[in-house]
């Protein structure tokens, strides 16, 4: 959600690996699960795209539901 | 599982955003002017291996650069960047993907490498110059504050850095207003699988650490 507030879609993880792991120190990486991560997305090529990706969130409740 | 992908986006309450880019910079200070001391985190070549990097890319690319590396990920893994293109690379610490930004772009591209640390901003400025690159520039800023005109960037790469950012909704603001509309970023980073308390949001040992 942050990164679509930022008005970027297509935001994808590619890759994730635990890239702390036996540095020379130690650190806080093990205690949280802190691994490392590729990602990336897209700025909108104009204004409508990006609001066909908020328009994707949408939670308006199925008829007859509410 | 709960996973945050960088810590969640607004600034966490009581911490201290002052003290918090201090110590940073103190922590990259000392990268840039010992990296072989040994850190919570690998550095150089052996990060490098570790994160994917291929060995053509660093071909050229001065060891004043590469012994500073202190990337979490590998933005180049999500696609090579074309000749021509114009790249922003935040966070550019001591120059190295910034370098071999600027050798996949060419001569028609250009790179603008934004670091906060002017111990890593005077090496990286030195690797520029043993290496011979002329279509690469590094300027000091913070990454909530770019110093790029609007719409620049063709891509925008990161490496390790937006984690450390106090106020990460407005860092991505910042990254999506210098791209173009349809211009791409390719980021490094890191993901906590687990719950970080409020409490220790607001301890910045653990942000350096």
């Amino acid at each position: 959600m942050t990164v679509l507030a930022a008005g970027l879609v297509d935001f994808e993880i590619t890759w994730r690996a635990p890239v702390f792991a036996g540095a020379p120190q130690s650190s806080s990486a093990e205690k949280f699960g802190t691994q490392g991560i590729n990602f990336r997305a897209r700025k909108p090529a104009s204004e409508a795209e990006l609001d066909a990706a908020l328009a994707a969130l949408s939670c308006d409740a199925p008829p007859g539901t509410s | 599982m709960a996973e945050t992908v960088h810590g969640g986006a607004a600034v966490p309450a009581g911490l201290d955003v002052d003290a918090l880019r201090a110590a940073i910079r103190e922590e990259y200070e000392t990268v840039a002017l010992d990296p072989g001391r040994g850190f919570h985190f690998h550095t150089g070549r052996t990060l490098a291996a570790i994160v994917g990097y291929e060995d053509e890319w660093l071909e050229g690319i001065p060891e004043t650069a590469i012994e500073t590396f202190a990337g979490t990920g590998n933005p180049f893994s999500m696609g090579r960047l074309g000749p021509g293109e114009r790249v922003v690379d935040v966070g550019s610490g001591g120059g190295i993907d910034s370098l071999i930004a600027a050798r996949m772009v060419g001569s028609e591209g250009r790179v603008i490498g934004v670091d906060m640390t002017p111990a890593m901003l005077e090496r990286a400025r030195r690797a520029r110059e043993e290496g011979g690159f002329d279509n690469v520039e590094f300027r000091r800023g913070l990454m909530e504050d770019l110093p790029v005109e609007d719409g620049w960037a063709d891509v925008l790469i990161s490496n390790g850095v937006l984690n450390l950012a106090p106020d990460k909704s407005r860092a991505l603001a910042e990254m999506t207003r210098v791209l173009r509309p349809g211009g791409r970023l390719q980021i490094g980073d890191i993901l906590v699988e687990k719950e970080v308390s409020e409490s220790a949001k607001r301890r910045i040992d653990l942000w350096t650490g």
